[in-house]
């Protein structure tokens, strides 16, 4: 199932295009337009602003490299692109899962601990707080599920086809994302704003 | 997002904030109070969003992917090759690589000893004159 293309869609394509033809200023353009998405999908789906910032730079190396092999009539650009963050986040997270096993890396202390300002900035948003420590803990497949639908405003189809995997399956992931996070935040209270009678 | 950054975005992506890019749209999309789901999802998606804006140098990863751009293409043919496959992968690959020629090696040296002491297993069996793999032929007094 392919959504129609959008206007967003058809820049993007021509951006390609003009890529494919070695032209760096269309890369440029293309980076403008995609380089904050992907930096927090990856800083969220990795929760390390440094390894984000690489994934993304690599990411945009790999368009200029293979821009010839997007097929226009395979799918959607975007779609593209995160597919290319979505594997060398998922290759990045398995070294570093490596070099932990071996004792080179400890990973809980990279996790989440250095995106700059962030405890300032979050303050005293709860919610916030919650949602970002949650993020982490998800499986990584719910994790990724969920940032592609927040962060990349993506559709179950497109969803499934960054991830390789079938629409259904993307729904269930959604699904178990989705409760696990709002199972953790503070419920609203149902009489908060109830006036008080005597 | 705020009334400025706004401006800046319409004037990079035009005046229609649907078709501007993820998340940018999205945003858009909040700061205008025209987002009209107002569903438990939604919520959530909002406070994925929400994200401390740090600085960022966008001048300053555009030059870091150029210079990224212009190392491999200084690269010779081999190298490429190697910065374009992961690490794990390949070591996975070479351990494989390894381990099956370990086992090939070992079946196939194993192997001809065995059929060697099987023939001669046999030979022995039957009484045949020259076959005695374990030395204890009774003319050199093998027996106790």
């Amino acid at each position: 199932m392919r959504r129609e293309p959008s206007p967003d869609d058809h820049d993007d394509r021509q951006l390609l295009a003009r890529i494919a033809a070695g032209e760096q200023l269309a890369l440029r353009c293309l980076m403008d337009r995609h380089v904050r998405g992907i930096r927090l999908f990856s800083t969220r789906y990795l929760g390390n602003v440094h390894d984000a910032e690489d994934v993304a730079q690599e990411v945009f190396v790999s368009v200029w490299k293979h821009a010839r092999r997007f097929d226009p009539a395979a799918g959607r650009p975007s779609t593209w692109l995160y597919r290319i963050a979505a594997n060398r986040c998922i290759d990045l997270l398995r070294w570093r899962r490596l070099r932990s096993f071996v004792g080179l890396e400890q990973v809980e202390e990279t996790l989440f601990a250095d995106e700059p300002g962030a405890g300032r900035i979050i303050g005293a948003r709860q919610e916030l707080a919650i949602v970002r420590a949650e993020l982490a803990r998800l499986p990584d497949r719910q994790r990724m599920a969920l940032l592609l639908r927040a962060v990349a405003d993506m559709d179950v189809p497109a969803i499934a086809e960054v991830m390789g995997t079938s629409a259904g399956s993307v729904e269930q992931l959604l699904v178990r994302a989705r409760r696990a996070l709002r199972n953790r935040l503070p419920q609203e209270d149902p009489g908060e704003d109830k006036e008080i009678t005597a | 997002m705020n009334r400025q950054e706004f401006e800046r975005l319409e004037r990079r992506f035009g005046s229609e904030p649907s078709t501007w890019p993820a998340p940018h749209r999205q945003e858009a999309v909040i700061f205008l109070g025209i987002d009209e789901s107002r569903s438990a999802d939604s919520t959530l998606h909002r406070l994925i969003l929400d994200v401390p804006e740090a600085p960022v140098d966008q001048a300053g990863f555009e030059r870091a992917v150029f210079r990224r751009i212009a190392e491999q293409q200084r690269l010779p043919l081999l190298a490429r090759l190697q910065a374009g496959l992961s690490a794990l992968p390949v070591a996975a690959s070479v351990a494989g690589i390894i381990l099956i020629g370990a086992g090939l090696t070992g079946y196939s040296l194993a192997g001809r000893s065995v059929e060697m002491s099987d023939d001669l297993l046999l030979a022995f069996a039957v009484g045949e004159a020259n076959a005695d793999p374990f030395g204890l032929s009774l003319s050199d007094g093998g027996r106790p």
